[in-house]
């Protein structure tokens, strides 16, 4: 069974019916373990929701897989979207020898990934497990991931707290964390990629670090990256050798990277003078960070240090006509709409129309480049319908299904251009609800814009470096 | 993807009985075994598709059924009712299917475990007979599914990759059809009986009904039989497991019964 993949960061399998020891080995085949080696996701589940039966066997040998995948692939497993008797029967089961996660729902999975953007400056997560050691963990879990943990002692004052929804971005209990991953948590908020780091840092920080998904934020755009230092002891050379070389490579995208809440009296001066050599700022706090001037330059999208210019190479615009019709029998497919091809040129991007929304995702490998779907609103709610059941109104609903269907475009775009002998991988898609930000991207750039109507609705492909 | 209108044609196309199943079924109506197994013999394919069914492990019997008169009397009016639906559902089955990865042998053995646990489950609630061709008639979905969704394979598994979605939604969302309107309107150019037609439609689970009306009741347990079927392995494997939502609250009233009827352990 092919696992859905969310945000790129979890995969889960959705088996309805039954789950026993007769059908459990087709639930994750070693095909579907392959794929997923490719995807770079951090969290390999099994979602409980349509399961009406399982068994010991059933679960035992779903387990074996994840198991392996947890060893080759270093993610956290796991079963969610489970029913009180369910998450019993996991303990029951095991005799309270559980290794793997269970979060209560995707949504709290996804937490535990650092998946989801960052809302507000504060955010409080509501904490509740009968087991102490398990409420530390998941605090220390949750707080390694940008957000303020509330945690309660008690059922009856979970109860009570959780009364008010309103004041918590997410409630988590029934959840048990099992053999967690290493990797160094993220988040965006806006423009800005924010890391969390803790402890002492040493050279170990290169192998917790996602490069790939640091590379695909430089790629989409993102140029502001903040390293929150924190609950950092201190660092080595080696951790500051890292941050250096991190720096120097963003430089070419225009990036910054900022260092924020580092102990100064703790940290060697020459590594703090070394790294600001390297173009890495300090900053006090998190305030500091987002009020500062050259930070709040960037914060549409511009860069302070002018990006270097890249251009189309012609391997890319070869491989145009697959990139745009992949795009339009999507598209045609999602709204069931014709399209119609109105002109193409070589310019900078210009915006057709108002009330724009928009969402790029790059490509790299045999050729790199960014497209970029612009539309207007009423369309997006259109072309999601297929994605989110109903129209919607709702601009981060909005954003999000317009994040699935560039991803969705890419997806098809990357199996055509696989028969032809091209491979590429995709990196997450970034939307875009104002049109300003999308223009700070794509400033001074010079790329293929494709204009279309959709019935009454203009429609811009755009291809850039 | 796919439009209304190619489905309206689809659904069009569904060839109504034939002659020879027609006057099969209306003698069987009218309680003539005898009558019914000599039109039956008439015509070779079906008594091809019906010996190889009765013959089968699953129906165990200890003799091999070798003509018309064996085969009906031995089934009784309704089991060969319900044969004869399942018969029809697979003269609209693809020769290749091309969304399932399944053949017309494991098509044919998904449809027999159904019918055989069936009976069980409406001998054991005490019910009428005429409830037995449900099950037959619900694996036309499958069919349908095939068509509809053959030619769009890999739109389909894009879409999967990005969401939880089984066919019916993404059929729903794209034409505001659903399969169990589908079906019932096949049902009802075979026409099938009402009580039966209520029973099936009822059973996708995409419907609210009273536990207290037997003929929900039953189609909860269709609805599980539907699924305890679909998640074995030959079906897992075929992709059909994501045919349509499992509806577990649809379910669980009747879930306790069921795994004592069909011995799940």
């Amino acid at each position: 069974m092919r696992p859905v993949i969310k945000k790129q960061k979890i995969a889960f399998f959705s088996p309805q019916g039954f789950l026993d020891g007769n059908n459990a080995s087709q639930l994750i085949t070693v095909q579907d373990m392959q794929a997923l080696k490719s995807s770079n996701v951090s969290m390999v589940l099994v979602s409980m929701k349509k399961v009406i039966f399982f068994n010991k066997n059933g679960i035992s040998i779903v387990l074996d897989a994840l198991t392996k995948m947890h060893k080759e692939m270093k993610v956290i497993i796991g079963f969610c979207d489970y029913n009180r008797k369910q998450y019993d029967a996991f303990f029951k089961f095991f005799e309270g020898d559980v290794s793997f996660s269970l979060f209560k729902t995707l949504d709290i999975a996804m937490l535990f990934t650092g998946g989801n953007e960052a809302k507000g400056e504060e955010e409080s997560v509501l904490i509740y497990n009968d087991d102490a050691t398990q409420r530390s963990m998941q605090a220390i879990e949750i707080f390694d991931r940008g957000y303020n943990p509330v945690v309660v002692q008690t059922l009856d004052d979970f109860t009570a707290r959780a009364e008010d929804k309103e004041k918590f971005v997410e409630i988590v209990d029934r959840t048990y964390l099992g053999l967690m991953g290493n990797r160094i948590a993220a988040k965006t908020r806006g423009n800005c990629v924010i890391y969390y780091l803790k402890g002492f840092l040493d050279g170990s920080v290169t192998e917790q670090f996602d490069v790939m998904y640091h590379q695909n934020s430089l790629k989409v755009g993102f140029q502001l990256f903040m390293f929150d230092a924190t609950r950092v002891s201190s660092l080595n050379i080696h951790a500051a050798n890292f941050f250096s070389k991190l720096s120097t490579a963003g430089a070419e995208h225009g990036a910054l990277i900022a260092i924020v809440g580092l102990d100064m009296e703790r940290t060697p001066r020459a590594f703090v003078d070394e790294l600001e050599d390297a173009g890495i700022m300090f900053f006090e706090n998190e305030t500091d960070f987002f009020t500062d001037e050259i930070v709040q330059s960037m914060s549409g999208g511009g860069a302070a240090v002018k990006k270097e210019k890249h251009k189309l190479t012609k391997p890319v615009v070869a491989r145009l006509p697959v990139l745009v019709s992949s795009t339009m029998d999507t598209l045609q497919m999602m709204t069931s709409m014709m399209a119609l091809k109105e002109d193409m040129k070589i310019q900078p991007f210009e915006p057709r129309g108002n009330d724009l929304m928009a969402s790029s995702i790059a490509f790299y490998g045999d050729i790199e480049g960014m497209v970029t779907l612009v539309m207007p609103r009423e369309m997006v709610q259109k072309s999601c319908t297929l994605l989110i059941g109903e129209e919607s109104d709702d601009t981060n609903v909005l954003a999000d299904a317009l994040s699935e269907l560039v991803n969705i475009v890419a997806g098809k775009s990357k199996t055509q251009l696989q028969e032809q002998g091209v491979n590429i991988n995709i990196t997450l898609p970034r939307s875009y609800v104002s049109i300003d930000d999308l223009h700070a991207t794509l400033e001074g750039m010079q790329g293929v814009q494709v204009n279309f109507s959709f019935e009454d609705y203009p429609f811009t492909f755009y291809l850039s470096p | 993807m796919v439009t209304p209108h190619e489905i309206a044609e689809y659904i069009k196309n569904v060839p109504p009985l034939p002659d020879t199943l027609r006057k099969t079924l209306d003698a069987l109506q009218h309680g003539e075994l005898a009558d019914a197994a000599k039109i039956a013999a008439g015509d070779p394919a079906m008594m091809h598709y019906l010996k190889q069914v009765v013959n089968s492990a699953a129906y165990g019997f200890r003799n091999e059924l070798k003509d018309a008169s064996q085969i009906f009397s031995a089934l009784g009016i309704e089991r060969a009712k319900q044969l004869l639906y399942a018969y029809m559902v697979t003269l609209i089955a693809p020769k290749k299917w091309r969304y399932f990865t399944l053949d017309s042998k494991g098509f044919t053995q998904f449809q027999t475990a159904l019918m055989r646990r069936w009976e069980k489950i409406v001998k054991k609630e005490s019910e009428e007979e005429k409830y037995l061709s449900g099950a037959a008639i619900m694996s036309a979905g499958l069919v349908v599914a095939d068509a509809i969704f053959g030619d769009h394979a890999s739109d389909v598994a894009l879409l999967r990759e990005s969401g939880d979605y089984d066919l019916d939604t993404i059929l729903e969302r794209v034409s505001h059809l659903r399969f169990d309107r589908l079906v019932t309107t096949i049902a009802e150019k075979w026409e099938i009986e009402e009580d039966v037609k209520r029973l099936v439609t009822l059973a996708f689970g995409k419907e609210d009904c009273e536990i207290d009306d037997h003929v929900c009741r039953l189609a909860r347990m269709l609805h599980l039989l539907l699924f305890y079927e679909l998640s074995r392995p030959l079906m897992l494997d075929a992709g059909a497991n994501v045919f349509i939502r499992f509806n577990t609250e649809f379910a669980d009233p009747v879930f306790d019964t069921f795994q004592e009827i069909v011995g799940i352990e």
